[in-house]
C-alpha cells in the first residue's frame, strides 16, 4: 500500500512552492519588505535584491 | 537580467526570482567603480564600459558564466572621470563607444582589437561627460564636447561630413531611420540627415536638452535641465518628430533622476530623487500610474510584465503593475 500524505505536509508543500520563485538568496529580501511606500497601481513585488550600491 | 553597481560590480541576475547568476568585481582590475552607460547584449556576450578615478574597460562577459572573454583597458579621462561611461553601440563586426576625454573608440568585436580612434580635440582639463554614439547604416556619429556632430565610416573612421552646431552636444545621440536627432547646451534640438549631416529641423527650447532623447512613433522624448547635466532634470518633454511642437511636458515634482524615458506599455516612465516612478501616457503625457520606492530612482528595465526599478543606493526590485 502507498502510504498517504497527511493534509498537513500537502499544505506546506504547496506553501514552499508558491512562494519559491521569489525568495532564496541570503541578500535577496522579503517581496514587499516596505520598499513600496505609495502606489496607484495595485501591482506587487515580486522580488528585492540589494547590490549595496 | 544584467545591472551595473555603484560601487564596482556587474550582476547577471534570474529575472524571475532575483537570484545571483553571475558577477564580476572591477575592482580586481584597477580603481573603476561606475557602469554609466548600458551595456549590450551580442549573441552570447554583453559588452560593458566602466570608469573611475584611475582606469575604465570594456569588458566582454560571456552571458551564462560570466567568464571575461576580453577585457580593453582605457586610460584617456577628464579630472575625477577615467575609462568609457557611454553606452556601447554596435554595427557590424565594431564596437563604439566615448572616453572621458572625448575620444570615439572603435574595437573588434572578437579580438578587442582597436580599428580606429577619433577624438573632438577637447582638452579635458575640466570634468565633462561625453556623449553615446548612435549608428545608422555604415556610418558612426559622434557629438564632441565642441559642439561638432561627426558622420563617420564605420570601418575607416573617415570624416564622411561634420557640422558644428556651435554649442557643446548636450544629448546622447539618436538615429532612426535617416534622421539623426542632437541636442545641444543651448536650449536646441536638431533633426540631421544622418547620410550628409544637413540640418533638417530645429526646436529651441527653454533650456538645456539633456540624456538620451528617444523617438516613439511620430514623437521624441526628452528631458530638460536647467543646469546643464544628465542627472537632475526639472522637465520630461514630448515633441513631435518634425521638432514643430511641444506636444506634452510634465514637470518633475522633485527633479528628475533619471536619464532616459523608458518606454512600456504604451507609456513612458521616469523616476526622481524622491523614489516616485511615475507612468505617463505616450499620446497626451496623462499620468497613468504611480509608484514610491525608498531611494532616488536611478534606472528601469523590463519584460512583457515585468519592472525592474534599480535605486542609486543599490536596490533592484521586480515589480508587476496591476491592470
Amino acid at each position: 500500500m502507498h502510504k498517504q500524505i497527511k493534509p498537513v505536509r500537502v499544505a506546506w508543500l504547496m506553501i514552499v512552492l508558491a512562494v519559491g520563485s521569489t525568495v532564496f538568496s541570503a541578500q535577496i529580501q522579503e517581496p514587499n519588505a516596505g520598499n513600496v511606500v505609495a502606489s496607484t497601481a495595485e501591482g506587487k513585488v515580486l522580488w528585492l535584491y540589494d547590490t549595496h550600491g | 537580467m544584467f545591472i551595473g553597481s555603484c560601487v564596482g560590480t556587474f550582476f547577471a541576475l534570474d529575472r524571475k526570482t532575483g537570484q545571483v547568476r553571475w558577477s564580476y568585481n572591477i575592482g580586481q582590475d584597477g580603481d573603476q567603480t561606475s557602469f554609466h552607460g548600458n551595456p549590450l547584449v551580442v549573441g552570447d556576450q554583453i559588452f560593458t564600459g566602466t570608469d573611475g578615478s584611475g582606469i575604465g574597460h570594456v569588458y566582454s562577459f560571456d552571458i551564462a558564466t560570466g567568464k571575461v572573454r576580453w577585457k580593453y583597458p582605457i586610460t584617456k579621462g577628464v579630472p575625477n572621470g577615467v575609462g568609457l561611461p557611454t553606452d556601447i553601440v554596435r554595427l557590424g563586426d565594431s564596437l563604439f563607444g566615448v572616453t572621458f576625454g572625448d575620444e570615439l573608440v572603435s574595437l573588434d568585436v572578437k579580438s578587442a582589437k582597436v580599428n580606429w580612434t577619433f577624438a573632438s580635440g577637447y582638452d579635458g582639463k575640466a570634468f565633462r561627460w561625453s556623449q553615446s554614439p548612435a549608428v545608422a547604416v555604415d556610418m558612426i556619429f559622434f557629438g564632441g564636447i565642441n559642439g561638432t556632430v561627426y558622420g563617420l565610416h564605420n570601418q575607416s573612421g573617415q570624416i564622411i561630413w561634420k557640422r558644428d552646431l556651435g554649442s557643446r552636444v548636450s544629448t546622447n545621440l539618436t538615429t532612426t531611420g535617416n534622421e539623426l536627432y542632437v541636442g545641444t547646451a543651448d536650449g536646441f534640438i536638431r533633426r540631421l540627415n544622418a547620410k550628409t549631416g544637413e540640418i533638417t529641423a530645429e526646436i529651441k527650447l527653454e533650456t538645456t536638452p539633456v540624456g538620451w532623447p528617444t523617438v516613439t512613433g511620430g514623437s521624441l522624448l526628452v528631458f530638460l535641465n536647467r543646469g546643464g547635466g544628465a542627472g537632475g532634470a526639472q522637465s520630461l518633454l514630448s515633441v513631435d518628430r518634425s521638432l514643430k511642437k511641444i506636444e506634452w511636458r510634465q514637470p518633475a515634482s522633485s527633479n528628475w533622476s533619471v536619464t532616459r524615458p523608458f518606454l512600456w506599455r504604451s507609456t513612458v516612465l521616469a523616476g526622481n530623487e524622491e523614489g516616485e516612478v511615475r507612468a505617463f501616457r505616450l499620446s497626451d503625457g496623462v499620468e497613468q500610474w504611480t509608484i514610491k520606492l525608498k531611494g532616488t530612482i536611478r534606472s528601469f528595465g523590463s519584460d512583457d510584465k515585468v519592472l525592474y526599478i534599480g535605486t542609486l543606493a543599490g536596490m533592484v526590485t521586480a515589480y508587476q503593475p496591476g491592470k
